[in-house]
């Protein structure tokens, strides 16, 4: 029997960097891309995802802005495994770094950053798809270890009058994972043990009980995937268990953080999570498949044991089914089926269970009418107890020969993500707080949602494409509202003083996007990506609400393979200046937790990787956020998107 | 007046390394026979500014273990060096510098080689008066560092060289440290057992 052992240190592991393949919409990340790069935890890919606005306040959280920004909660990340939707998240929010998974056993990364239907499931925000890579034959054993420091400590002058805080470490993030595999099984275990440091000052100062919580969040993950394969069926399965707060191993304590974007703060809370995730393939001959997927999932989310401002306990339980058929009629390939969805939210221990059960129908056309242009056209309808909306989409693609390809798509949906906002699921969604009086007001039925992009491929020779693009956003009859913070100089605290309700909200943005990718050659690669982003036309509010994207966007990656066993690379981001429309009333020069205004930021990321051993044994060295006059080297380093709204 | 003279030289110093790495460094081959080189300094460091107004330091000890590789040599280094404070109101330290190194050599002419490198690593403050601090947490920093080195060596016989060199460390510190080092010692250079050359690659 052979076994063998694959040891993977990462030491100063700050950052990753990236290579993908892009089109529309739709960028995928290749195993072989993650060679070059170096990852603590699996939100560390939004560093190489510029096509993505997100912003986060300590790289370990991240938010995404993208298109439900409109509907006043995060759009957050839809996240399925291997195809099938995991429910994976807390609320409203869905810390990537959080994912029970080993980055180095993910095969690649399929990524909507457009509205889409896939594989069943609709986003309107952005969807995930992780997809696991088969494990060697026979035995295998992966350890993992990464960690990193903020710099800007006090160092010997913390007992001078240079005295100054400490700051933040990364990590120390360990895993281990063991494989076994054969030809038609495999079974995966993997464990995760993270540690994120809290010790951000303007967390730490929004959040005066959190040093209870030993400065840190402690979060715990254990998985096991399987799969087998028969002459005539696919099977996937995918068992999780995840814990923050009180760690499987170690004794000390280390509460979640919550954002909560209604209070502006930071919630410390504890939780404890169980998934089933299944999807099955069934080849019923040749040409026609049956597909069935299965999800559950189980949480029970309180208040942090150590804090006492905010009671609560929630236990949330969801199932999704989901059944398809797939097959060929001639040339038109299509993807139909169901789905039914269960939503429980049992809230501090209530005898009453907020349940939504939501149910589908979906189907995916794929089809060639001429020699050189194939057609695409999908269809999704929702529907539950308060609402039902749909989605529907084409996509045309011409290519004119190996050197061009033209693209047009374009979708109308009234769909949003699945709102799992704890004042969605208690149904208060329809109320706001207006000079202290409750106001309710009803939902819009006839908000759309709009998107036009045509996008063109150049490929001069293999080594080079060249990816353009323009996109029409355009949003119609949705409801928004907007709180209005307030900083108290003299209590150290912000207020939401009043959240103003706007209905009918009309407004069209529009994007440009050019992406190039040039090899010089074998091993040395470059990528050039910028957006431009920009309000056309609607009201004021949806004006002002946009600003949080910034409208100029680029980002340069450097992909350098001197030698056999050495990887490096160089990531330099550039975003411009972003306004955060709930913090109008708040001057920065009171404070240092708030800003209305972010300056532009430049970001430079480099890191090198040296294998060892055969490439049992991996090293990765990362420096993130170098050059940053703003940050000077001494304040948070964190990724692209947008960084920090509260600093 | 010579740390004007040093940071112009580091500047330069780096300077050529990006052009070597950028345009020098395209391809390469491995060298089947792995050498290893294990080497030992004594060393002595100056700082400036501020710091200078703290702590003075004694000599110190560096030591490396660095291998051949197709692009220069990589390595790790370890040095300690005692930081004496000049007030007792603040403690002196031991600064502990572990980093991982890259050296390229340039023959000048036979036997003579000047050598350009850089180092990354950890540096960290162990602080000397326990009963200073009321948790252990308070007795050590640690910082990110960068240095750059270079240098001359002198083969003295096939397996024996000596070296002298100049460091130009940044300690990245909310009040930044630049400490320049020179050191002075004895590589000896063996040739990587089978085990240790799969190792290695």
């Amino acid at each position: 029997m052979k076994n063998s052992f694959q040891i993977c240190i990462v030491i100063f592991l700050f950052s990753f960097c990236s290579s993908y393949s892009q089109s529309s919409g739709e960028i995928i990340l290749s195993r072989n891309d993650v060679k070059f790069l170096s990852i603590r935890t699996l939100s560390d890919i939004y560093a190489i995802l510029p096509q993505i606005d997100l912003y986060t306040l300590d790289g370990y959280r991240h938010t995404l802005l993208m298109n439900n920004i409109l509907k006043n909660k995060p759009s957050d990340v839809l996240i399925l495994i291997n195809g099938v939707k995991t429910n994976f998240g807390f609320l409203d929010k869905v810390n990537l770094s959080q994912f029970p998974v080993n980055h180095e056993l993910i095969d690649s990364i399929i990524v909507k950053y457009y509205p889409s239907n896939y594989s069943g499931e609709y986003s309107s925000g952005v969807l995930i798809d992780i997809i696991t890579k088969t494990p060697p034959e026979d035995i295998s054993l992966l350890f993992n270890y990464s960690t990193g420091n903020e710099v800007g400590d006090p160092g010997p002058y913390r007992y001078t009058k240079y005295f100054s805080d400490n700051v933040d470490q990364f990590g120390p993030t360990f895993s281990f994972t063991s494989s076994y595999g054969t030809k038609d099984f495999n079974l995966i275990f993997n464990f995760i043990d993270q540690v994120s440091p809290a010790t951000d000052p303007a967390i730490l100062k929004r959040t005066t009980n959190f040093n209870f919580q030993n400065y840190q969040v402690r979060y715990s993950g254990l998985s096991v995937n399987s799969s087998v394969k028969t002459d005539f069926s696919r099977h996937n399965l995918f068992l999780a268990f995840t814990k923050t707060g009180q760690p499987l191993l170690g004794n000390i304590y280390g509460a979640d953080l919550y954002f909560d974007d209604n209070l502006s703060t930071e919630i410390p809370y504890e939780k404890e999570s169980f998934y089933i995730v299944s999807g099955n393939g069934i080849y019923l001959n040749n040409k026609d498949k049956l597909v069935f997927d299965i999800s559950f999932k189980h949480s029970d989310s309180k208040q942090s044991k150590l804090s006492n401002d905010f009671s609560f306990r929630f236990i949330d339980m969801f199932v999704n089914t989901k059944i398809g058929f797939a097959s060929s009629l001639g040339l038109i390939k299509y993807f139909s089926g169901f789905s039914y969805d269960y939503q429980g939210l049992n809230n501090n221990n209530e005898s009453s269970v907020y349940r939504r059960d939501i149910y589908s129908f979906f189907t995916t056309l794929d089809f060639i009418t001429s020699k050189n242009l194939t057609n695409k056209i999908d269809f999704n309808f929702r529907g539950e107890k308060r609402t039902s909306g749909f989605s529907a989409g084409v996509s045309n693609i011409f290519q004119t020969d190996k050197q061009n390809l033209f693209k047009l798509s374009f979708s109308i949906s009234n769909l949003s993500h699945f709102d799992n906002s704890f004042n969605f699921r208690t149904n208060n969604f329809l109320t706001s707080v207006q000079n202290d009086t409750i106001v309710n007001y009803s939902k819009t039925k006839d908000n759309l949602y709009y998107l036009i992009n045509f996008d063109y491929t150049y490929r001069p020779d293999i080594n080079t494409p060249i990816n353009s693009g323009v996109t029409y956003f355009y949003e119609k009859g949705l409801n928004y509202v907007l709180n209005d913070f307030v900083y108290d100089d003299q209590k150290g605290i912000i207020e939401n003083k009043n959240q103003e309700l706007f209905t009918e909200i009309d407004g069209s943005r529009g994007e440009f996007y050019l992406n190039v990718k040039h090899k010089f050659f074998q091993d040395f690669e470059n990528r050039f990506y910028y957006r431009y982003s920009s309000y056309l036309d609607g009201t004021e509010i949806y004006n002002n609400i946009i600003k949080k994207i910034p409208k100029h966007k680029i980002s340069y990656t450097i992909f350098y393979k001197p030698f056999i066993d050495l990887y490096s690379s160089v990531i330099i981001t550039y975003l411009s200046s972003t306004e955060w429309v709930e913090y109008r009333n708040v001057e920065s020069a009171d404070n240092d937790l708030y800003k209305n205004k972010l300056s532009n930021v430049f970001l430079v990321d480099c890191s090198i990787t040296k294998y060892l051993w055969k490439e049992r044994i991996k090293v990765t060295a990362a420096i993130m956020n170098i050059l940053n006059p703003d940050l000077s080297l001494s304040q948070k380093i964190l990724m692209t998107g947008i960084r920090r709204n509260k600093v | 007046m010579i740390y004007k003279l040093v940071k112009i030289l580091n500047s330069l110093i780096l300077k050529f390394l990006s052009i070597t790495f950028l345009f020098n460094c395209f391809s390469y081959t491995q060298n089947p026979d792995k050498q290893i080189y294990l080497s030992i300094n004594p060393l002595i460091t100056f700082s400036s500014n501020d710091f200078e107004d703290f702590w003075n330091s004694d000599v110190g000890l560096l030591s490396e273990f660095r291998f051949d590789h197709a692009i220069g040599q990589l390595g790790a280094g370890l040095s300690i060096m005692k930081f004496n404070s000049k007030n007792d109101l603040i403690p002196g330290f031991y600064g502990v510098d572990y980093y991982f190194l890259y050296r390229k050599h340039f023959e000048l002419f036979s036997d003579f080689n000047l050598m350009l490198g850089l180092d990354i690593g950890i540096y960290e403050f162990r602080f000397e008066d326990k009963d200073y601090f009321e948790s252990t947490g308070e007795k050590n920093e640690r910082e990110f560092s960068v240095k750059l080195v270079s240098g001359f060596s002198f083969n003295i016989s096939e397996s024996w060289s000596s070296e002298l060199g100049i460091g130009y460390s940044f300690i990245y510190t909310k009040k930044r440290i630049e400490l320049t080092t020179f050191r002075i010692g004895l590589v000896k250079s063996f040739t990587a057992p089978s085990w240790l050359q799969e190792f290695l690659e």
